[in-house]
């Protein structure tokens, strides 16, 4: 039996338009850094989180400017990617504490590159003991945040 | 350690192994291997990183790691916690620490009386027996001899020319082969924030609430905060010491010290026109130390310094 192909599907949208038709049916955009994050919260709240994995074929000296050769190859590139404009118009840069090297890409994000969006640092507990309470606090204060706050 | 083939022997078994998320994370693999290998228990604290600000819950988030690791402790050293004995190890530790500070400090001395090398191996006991009484003398006697040493006019550099702060960890392996390389030019390294951070949260130690002041003190080491924090401490110390240049060990294996460090340089060469070099090696990892690419960088340092 021969597989018909849907050109429909072959055709996927681009980051950049996605986020814009979402946009335009009046939702909001974050641009996420791997790896976990509170995803359903961020759909809950019509924030449409677009991963960002430092795709291929971008140019990767942007990142290098700020980060070390010798740092994972992910986190440099996200950066070269989301300084050369390549994940369209967001509202807001999460940064995941996935790892020594994306807690430092947040950390350079705030204090010194300082892009138009503000970035959200997300720390995820690696303790036993108080874990749930420290999510729980977490939770508290994301949802505390302008941009997690229902319209009326 | 576990071969035994070091100048103390082999590591004893512990009963009991702990470790802070608040380091390199290399040292998070050691105490899993290390806890692999004798097969013993492992307590990890969490200490949510501070990208600017420290939140309450963060505070009490550790507080509670630390209250439920009691009861493990307890069993492992087969007897209750003398709450008395842990406010007087918490005053011990904050005096030491007091002391260790005030050592660094007598850098700001021109000769500066101690080197940052010196510091590297004066730090042990501040790092490994913080609550231990003869911590607290030991650091009281080095501040007697570093202060005589300020009344002779001693320099840890005979002749001293330029001063300059040492950021990261050091390069353990190689620590007289630098020392040797500045000292012959008359530079002084005088002032480290890798030293400076076993010292510098002094203040928030109190042994009235040892658990609590634990907790934030546990939060707020320099490798726990964000890279802004690591420059404006920086920028203070050049300040403070009166450097006349920066060298920034860009540290492969301890990436939350080391990211960041691309744009301090740039802020420290900008802004406070002072330069800086960013030296990539290793702390523990002599492989990635190229002695030949590292002298020819050093050198054309301290050409820049004007020596």
């Amino acid at each position: 039996m021969e597989i018909g192909y849907n050109d429909a599907v072959l055709t996927l949208p681009s980051r950049a338009q996605t986020i814009r038709e979402h946009k335009e049916r009046g939702g909001r955009a974050a641009a996420v850094l791997p790896i976990h994050y509170p995803r359903a919260l961020f759909y809950a709240f019509d924030v449409l989180p677009v991963e960002v994995w430092g795709p291929p074929g971008i140019d990767a000296t942007r990142g290098m400017a700020h980060i070390q050769p010798y740092v994972c190859s992910v986190a440099r590139n996200a950066l070269s990617f989301l300084l050369s404009d390549g994940v369209g118009d967001v509202d807001l840069i999460v940064a995941p504490h996935t790892c020594d090297s994306m807690q430092g890409l947040g950390s350079i994000l705030i204090d010194f590159i300082q892009p138009r969006q503000p970035t959200l640092p997300i720390y995820l507990r690696r303790g036993a003991a108080g874990g749930r309470y420290f999510i729980a606090s977490r939770r508290s204060r994301l949802l505390a945040r302008p941009l997690l706050v229902r319209p009326h | 350690m576990l071969s035994g083939k070091t100048p103390v022997g082999r590591l004893p078994k512990p009963d009991l192994l702990l470790a802070s998320t608040n380091i390199c994370q290399t040292v998070l693999y050691w105490y899993r291997v290390l806890a692999h290998h004798f097969g013993a228990p492992l307590i990890v604290i969490d200490t949510p990183f501070v990208y600017t600000e420290t939140s309450a819950h963060a505070v009490e988030y550790v507080q509670r790691q630390i209250e439920e690791s009691i009861p493990i402790a307890e069993q492992a050293a087969g007897q209750r916690l003398d709450e008395s004995k842990l406010k007087e190890v918490t005053r011990q530790s904050k005096r030491a620490t007091e002391l260790w500070l005030e050592v660094m400090e007598r850098g700001r001395h021109r000769p500066a009386p101690i080197s940052v090398f010196d510091q590297f191996t004066l730090m042990a006991p501040i790092v490994e027996m913080r609550g231990e009484s003869f911590t607290v003398d030991f650091y009281a006697a080095l501040l007697s001899e570093i202060d005589e040493r300020i009344a002779e006019g001693v320099g840890a550099v005979s002749d001293e020319k330029k001063r300059v702060l040492w950021d990261n960890l050091p390069i353990w392996y190689r620590l007289k082969y630098l020392a040797d390389l500045f000292a012959e030019r008359g530079v002084a390294l005088v002032a480290s924030t890798y030293t400076n951070a076993w010292a510098e949260l002094a203040p928030m130690i109190d042994a009235e609430r040892p658990i609590e002041s634990a907790a934030r003190t546990y939060l707020h080491p320099l490798l726990n905060r964000g890279a802004g924090y690591k420059l404006a401490t920086m920028q203070r110390m050049i300040a403070d010491f009166q450097i006349d240049g920066a060298i920034l060990h860009s540290d492969r294996s301890c990436k939350p010290y080391s990211m960041g460090q691309m744009d301090q340089r740039d802020r420290l060469m900008r802004d406070l026109d002072v330069p800086a070099l960013l030296l990539e090696a290793d702390h523990a990892d002599p492989r990635a130390f190229a002695e030949e690419q590292v002298a020819n960088r050093l050198h054309a340092f301290i050409e820049m310094l004007g020596v």
